[in-house]
């Protein structure tokens, strides 16, 4: 390699260097500046679930001011997504359990198809409420980046917890017992 | 709020991205690593005036690392959903989609040019490409829809809350420079191998033309929202 490679090399590294310490610093700067106030702080005012609306696979859509008071749990998943796969049975044979006891359990398709959500809702026997976030409306108000993801919403509408990747029967037991 | 995660070390973040790419994760990562290697394949086969392969890592070495740098980087910070700054970018992900399949078409546009017209050949060096992997990395980190993977799980766990959000993003970073590297090292291994045959040289422009066309197909989708129908039917025959 020549001397002037190496130079541009030498150039390039520390200009990606400097822009990345930049807007590191940037961040933390920002976020330096959050924690001075700290009524605005997630970890002590927790955020209410946005309002949505979902259009129900098999017609009809759910609104979630009609729900809202009970303890609900929102899944997001989409049917190419390998983790979500692995969560679903889990979900579901929590939701028979706790749909019961008060429990409204939703499934929101992201980023996939009508046709591929359906099979995906047939071959894990889905028995809860699923529908399709046509134009992302709902992950965005979630701000959700990565499926799958779980919502815990309370009585009152605040968003107690939830958990991006794969649920397991014990972590939903143990955030849904928090709920009732 | 968000669930409390374990600690990780930065090596095994890194090992954990770099690991993703050559296992079972990798069908998630199909969202993009196609595309990756068209766009280094195609802007190495594209050329001008050159008749043998130059060297691979000389000629891929920057677009690769501008690529690492601007992909993690934004990536990361989509991750890390309790900095300030992520969250504007994911309530407006849907509009930056498709600003990033207008672009990736610019993207695609040089490529073909670069291949046909040798008045051009002054514009095809170093910092040319760089800026391109750069736009192509910030492209790529806007489409992508990570399936989240036990250890990004993990990251995300503390991403995701303001008390560990820094730890989080750095996590986060880590983890995607790791599955940078594992995709930089494969594009350089494919490439290595293709350019060491004198009839693939032969058809360089073939191959730089074919690379175009992956990358159109991709912008167009991301710019007319079929990019779902890749995901949902592409992945999911996949599993």
């Amino acid at each position: 390699m020549s001397l002037r490679f190496y130079k541009f090399l030498i150039f390039a590294s520390l200009a990606g260097l400097i822009l990345a310490a930049g807007v590191a610093a940037l961040l933390l700067f920002q976020q330096d500046a959050d924690e001075e106030t700290p009524t605005r702080s997630r970890a002590m005012v927790k955020e209410f679930a946005p309002d949505f609306t979902l259009a129900l696979l098999g017609g009809g859509n759910l609104r979630y001011a009609e729900i809202k008071g009970k303890p609900i749990l929102v899944n997001f998943f989409a049917s190419w997504c390998l983790p979500c796969r692995e969560e679903m049975p889990a979900i579901e044979k929590i939701a028979q359990e706790y749909r019961a006891r008060g429990v409204v359990f939703l499934g929101v398709a992201v980023d996939d198809t009508e046709a591929k959500m359906r099979e995906f809702v047939t071959r894990y026997q889905v028995s809860f409420p699923v529908g399709l976030d046509e134009g992302a409306v709902i992950q965005k108000s979630f701000g959700l980046y990565g499926i799958p993801t779980t919502y815990f919403i309370d009585k009152q509408g605040v968003i107690n917890y939830f958990h991006a990747g794969a649920v397991t029967e014990e972590l939903l037991r143990h955030e849904l017992d928090k709920l009732l | 709020m968000g669930q409390g995660g374990s600690v990780i070390g930065a090596g095994e973040a890194v090992w954990g991205g770099f690991s993703a790419f050559f296992s079972i994760w990798q069908l998630c990562i199909l969202q993009f690593s196609p595309f990756f290697l068209a766009f280094i394949v195609g802007t190495f086969f594209c050329t001008p005036g050159q008749r043998h392969a130059p060297p691979v890592i000389r000629a891929t070495l920057p677009a690769s690392l501008a690529w690492t740098l601007s992909f993690t980087l934004l990536y990361s910070l989509l991750i890390a959903s309790a900095l300030p700054l992520s969250r504007p970018l994911i309530s407006n992900l849907g509009s930056l989609r498709i600003i990033a399949g207008v672009l990736i078409l610019l993207v695609s546009l040089y490529i073909f040019l670069m291949g046909r017209r040798a008045s051009l050949a002054k514009w095809h060096r170093p910092s040319t490409l760089i800026v391109l992997a750069m736009v192509i990395g910030i492209s790529f980190a806007l489409m992508y829809s990570p399936c989240i993977t036990p250890m990004l799980s993990d990251i995300m766990g503390l991403a995701t809350q303001r008390g560990t959000a820094r730890e989080g993003w750095y996590l986060a970073f880590l983890y995607g420079l790791g599955t940078s590297i594992a995709m930089c090292a494969f594009a350089w291994a494919l490439i290595a191998v293709l350019s060491r045959s004198a009839a693939v040289w032969r058809k360089a422009r073939w191959i730089s033309d074919a690379c175009v066309l992956v990358l159109v197909v991709l912008g167009l989708m991301n710019i007319s929202g079929l990019m779902t129908f890749y995901k949902a039917f592409l992945l999911g025959l996949a599993l």
